[in-house]
């Protein structure tokens, strides 16, 4: 009897912890630019925000100043207004 | 009657400092207006497809964009902007590569892109993750110049 309630102990903990990993995957994937660009578009992806403080998953790119790499944020917001990026390109 | 001269002699120096001043002023920077259409695929950590939406992005002239994204599910979002200066000062030439009659250079870096000097925009961009794993594609499937 006490096997069969750790046999369905392990198997809820299992489910939960795969459930877990659903969610997490569905959260909203934060993404760094690895240089500040100048932000060519945004648009919105998959992903919950609601870990974020709510908002929409955007995901938002652009050419890289100086150079001509290019590279994208992901980031939770109410709106994308073209204005991340990070700091103001020199030029 | 010297009053009025001297106010009409100032008013007239205004003027010429206003027409000059308007003439010296740097224009506004001009981009081509036109409209892409891109489908943006995004991928799990596989690879696969997860979902496809399709973009249609508008650019004017003094380079403000906005885009229309329509979901898989009839649902409609907008996004907008402006470019804050030119996104690229390179040059093609009539033996780069061409996509849907556009030309382009491949963007150095890590996540792959096709970049249009002509347009000033995108036609492609692959963002990877970390992991060197695609996370999305924007590809351009139909281009107008307005």
């Amino acid at each position: 009897m006490t096997r069969k309630i750790q046999v369905a102990l392990m198997v809820a903990g299992m489910m939960l912890a795969f459930s877990a990993g659903r969610v997490l995957a569905a959260e909203c994937a934060y993404h760094q630019p690895s240089c500040n660009y100048r932000v060519s578009g945004c648009t919105p992806t998959g992903g919950s925000c609601a870990q974020h403080g709510g908002g929409t998953c955007y995901q938002e790119y652009g050419a890289c100043c100086p150079g001509g790499d290019v590279d994208y944020s992901i980031f939770c917001a109410p709106s994308c207004d073209g204005s991340g990026g990070g700091p103001p390109c020199s030029n | 009657m010297r009053k009025i001269g001297l106010i009409v002699v100032l008013l007239l120096g205004m003027t010429g400092i206003g027409f000059v001043s308007a003439k010296l002023r740097k224009p506004d920077q001009q981009f081509v207006p036109h409209t892409i259409v891109y489908r943006f695929t995004e991928y799990d950590e596989a690879e696969n497809p997860i979902s496809t939406t399709i973009v249609v992005r508008r650019m004017s002239a003094d380079g403000s964009w906005r885009h229309t994204v329509v979901g898989t599910d009839g649902s409609i979002t907008h996004t907008s902007g402006k470019l804050a200066g030119e996104i690229t000062s390179r040059k093609t030439d009539s033996n780069s590569p061409t996509h849907l009659g556009f030309s382009y250079y491949e963007a150095p870096g890590r996540n792959p892109a096709w970049i249009s000097s002509d347009l000033q925009d995108f036609l492609m961009f692959t963002a990877l993750r970390n992991d060197g794993t695609r996370f999305s594609k924007l590809e351009a499937v139909d281009i107008s110049v307005l």
